[in-house]
């Protein structure tokens, strides 16, 4: 298709359109060499009318451009404080643990030291605890070893510096207990289930006539001179069988998982205690006769409102905090209101 | 004067003006008010080249305050210039297309240089030979791609005399 046609050399035409040229020209050449104010206003002018949709465009952009480099900068801080609260994590788990014992072990006095169980793990040492304390701390065989949250095993051999200890899920494992009330007495024993977590104990041996509900704390009663009086074992579940008209077993829910056991208290040798048993009179063995209860009788360690499985008491750890976070608002608000008063 | 092409002009005066000012993404979008200034000068009478090719260069001087008035008046040369290129060159080659807009775009860059002031002067050989080379090649092969979809030519009988 053709364009424009410039008209004919020497007519009027080009004629003016040159001039007209030239005349854009020199108005091109003035506005060049107007003054900087001069030339600002006219610019602001341009930039508000002709060019506003663009610069305007040029705002939204750059607003949403800031928005989103917010809003990726605020989900990196959220990450950043997910990774933190992951990784703090272990160590709240660590430190609770450690409180715990540290409360445990103002309860039971000097005649408990603190150890770090390790699970070995491997084929053959199912059920058996190395422990960090051995004859040096004075600890002995035979020894109860515990958590907050109650019985975990015994000690089955010491040397100078560290000891084996096996848990309740141990074959071997045994202890005298009585339920809560201390009217009804057996003896508690490692019950295999489907796999190891399934394990569970069972206690057996209590007297037909009496019959304990579900829920029921079973504690180890003292009997036989292994456990003191009182150390939480676990809580009844069902009957597991009636031996005919003279027994019931009873399966029994543990207190403590043998899976999460890192630090433990075991209990030292107490000469009292060996002698008492030999002559089978405590009272007379003790030198201190008002420090017995305490030491051969520990349920005040375990509170009958703290008898509660690792798990139980971690989910009411956020309870507790919501409680005082509650108590702390209503507190403050009260002061608020108080104060609106005066 | 061919409405249609003086309509792409208007659109390539847009989409300039879009991409560099709206989007903000400066040099990196081809000089396409240069191109639509290019090409409505091979459309219109040269005066009325010259005086689009002041508008179009007042807008550009809007957003650079210090050198203000420099691209009116180079925009206004260039515009003059191409309409004259009518009476001397015929635009049926796809060739012509293409150098047609390199040249426009070294001499607006020229132009411009000489225009802006000694104070705002960058260096000749990095302004003009090798930013502005550069930009030419890009504006040029833009327009050629252009000029071959749309298939723009100047080719009027009257153009030969």
């Amino acid at each position: 298709m053709a364009g424009y046609t410039s008209p004919e050399s020497g007519s009027g035409a080009l004629g003016r359109q040159i001039w007209g040229a030239l005349a854009v020209l020199v108005v091109a050449g003035i506005i060049l060499t107007l003054s900087d104010p001069v030339k600002e206003e006219v610019a602001a002018v341009i930039r508000n009318t002709a060019l506003a949709p663009f610069t305007g465009l040029n705002s939204v952009l750059r607003d949403a451009r800031v928005r989103g480099i917010e809003a990726e900068d605020l989900r990196q801080v959220v990450d950043s404080l997910t990774d933190q609260l992951i990784e703090r994590r272990p160590l709240d788990e660590e430190n609770r643990r450690l409180r715990d014992l540290l409360v445990l072990s103002e309860r039971l006095g000097a005649d408990w030291v603190s150890a770090e169980a390790l699970l070995p793990g491997t084929q053959g040492s199912e059920s058996e605890l190395l422990l960090d304390v051995g004859e040096r701390e004075g600890i002995r065989v035979r020894a109860p070893v515990v958590t907050r949250e109650g019985l975990a095993g015994v000690v089955r051999e010491r040397r100078s510096n560290d000891a084996r200890a096996m848990d309740w899920t141990h074959p071997e494992f045994g202890a005298a207990v009585m339920s809560e009330d201390g009217l009804t007495h057996g003896i508690v024993q490692a019950a295999r289930g489907a796999f190891r977590e399934g394990d569970y104990l069972t206690l057996r041996g209590t007297p037909f006539n009496t019959v304990l509900d579900s829920g029921t704390v079973i504690l180890t009663s003292g009997r036989g001179g292994v456990f003191p009086r009182g150390i939480p074992v676990g809580t009844v579940e069902r009957v597991e069988a009636s031996d005919g008209r003279f027994q019931r077993s009873y399966e029994l829910r543990p207190f403590v998982d043998p899976g999460s056991i890192t630090l433990v208290l075991v209990q030292k040798e107490i000469p009292e205690l060996a002698s008492a048993l030999r002559q089978d009179s405590l009272t007379t063995a003790t030198e201190d006769a008002e420090a017995w209860p305490t030491r051969f009788d520990v349920s005040a360690a375990w509170p009958a409102n703290e008898r509660l499985r690792a798990d139980e008491r971690a989910r009411l750890i956020p309870l507790w905090q919501d409680t005082i976070r509650a108590l702390r608002d209503s507190l403050a608000q009260l002061r608020g209101s108080g104060g609106g008063m005066r | 004067m061919r409405r249609w092409v003086v309509v792409l002009a208007g659109l390539l005066v847009v989409l300039h003006l879009t991409l560099r000012v709206g989007f903000g993404i400066g040099a990196a979008a081809p000089d396409l008010m240069l191109l639509a200034l290019l090409i409505l000068s091979r459309e219109v009478a040269i005066g009325t080249a010259a005086g689009v090719g002041l508008v179009l260069g007042l807008l550009e001087d809007a957003l650079a305050v210090l050198s203000f008035g420099a691209n009116a008046i180079t925009f206004a040369l260039v515009a003059a210039i191409g309409a004259a290129t009518r009476d001397l060159f015929l635009g049926d080659s796809p060739g012509f297309g293409f150098s047609f807009v390199f040249l426009g775009k070294l001499s607006r860059d020229i132009l411009h240089w000489i225009f802006v002031g000694p104070d705002l002067r960058e260096p000749f050989v990095q302004t003009v030979i090798l930013e502005g080379g550069v930009a030419a090649l890009y504006i040029a092969v833009v327009g050629g791609v252009l000029f071959a979809i749309t298939g723009i030519r100047w080719d009027a009988p009257g153009a030969r005399r």
